[in-house]
């Protein structure tokens, strides 16, 4: 059941991946006012990248913190291991998010980085799970990891609703941002940017799932080893 | 054609980058059933 569901997840997300690459390549016209702002209205269509990947690192740290509140709960470790499978993965789609965007800032306004508030609540982000996967790796204790990892993706998750959604939405920041998350939200990109979005984010989405899926099946047989080994110790 | 290199390259890379992991982590966890398949 397991392989099936594998192999049908592969299966979707390389049709999406495909039919996604070729509209974006072929169908989408370069958008105007990017064109006009940056010189190439080509360079929008990095949105089909950047935006799938950064908004599911976010969901992939509201989850882990919602998997941490339920090993507080129950104290199950298979949902430790979810948790920290989703923070995990939903990192390096951060660090992904945070490479494209450095992409299209040194196309569109001719350097890697600037400081950006965006790049800068992204860095926050960054650095928030960085600590995360730092942190987790130092405790030995099993029950300890489980549960200060826990209260970490809690804590990271109310941090990321601020990085992501509230700090650079403030007027004030957005006066100051060239970010170009504006002229998306106010509807500046046509239709055809909206449905190959829908579709790459469909596609990013179950690269995702199946790839938090093998990590987790792959801490609990690590862990299964361990215990095994520990019990055979005691023998 | 050559203005939409960017978005190309930006798309390419993540992927590679992406599956290359997916890879990585299909193989350790068939590696690790083997195991278990061996010493159950």
């Amino acid at each position: 059941m397991r392989r099936w569901t594998s192999f049908a997840i592969n299966i979707t997300m390389g049709l999406l991946i495909l039919v996604a690459f070729a509209l974006a390549f072929f169908w989408v016209p370069p958008a105007k006012e990017f064109a006009e702002k940056y010189g190439n209205g080509h360079i929008a269509k990095i949105v089909f990248v950047h935006v799938p990947l950064a908004i599911v690192s976010f969901l992939a740290f509201i989850f882990a913190a919602g998997f941490g509140v339920a090993y507080l709960i129950k104290r199950n470790v298979r949902w430790d291991d979810i948790s920290y499978a989703l923070v995990e993965i939903g990192w390096l789609y951060a660090v992904l998010a945070t490479a494209t965007g450095a992409y299209f800032s040194k196309l569109a306004w001719g350097e890697w980085w600037s400081w950006d508030p965006r790049q800068t609540t992204m860095f926050l982000v960054l650095l928030t799970y960085t600590a995360y996967l730092l942190v987790r790796a130092s405790i030995e204790d099993q029950e300890r990891k489980a549960s200060i990892s826990a209260v970490y993706a809690i804590l990271g998750a109310i941090a990321s609703v601020f990085f992501y959604w509230v700090i650079p939405y403030l007027p004030t920041v957005m006066a100051v941002s060239a970010h170009p998350s504006g002229i998306i939200a106010r509807g500046g990109l046509d239709f055809s940017y909206k449905l190959v979005l829908r579709l790459s984010f469909l596609g990013f989405l179950l690269a995702f799932v199946q790839l938090v899926r093998i990590r987790a099946s792959i801490l609990r047989l690590e862990r299964q080893r361990i215990e095994l080994a520990l019990k055979e110790m005691e023998v | 054609m050559n203005e939409a290199l960017p978005f190309f390259l930006a798309w390419l890379v993540t992927w590679i980058a992406l599956m290359t992991y997916l890879w990585r982590l299909e193989s350790k966890l068939k590696e690790l059933e083997r195991e278990e398949n061996r010493n159950p």
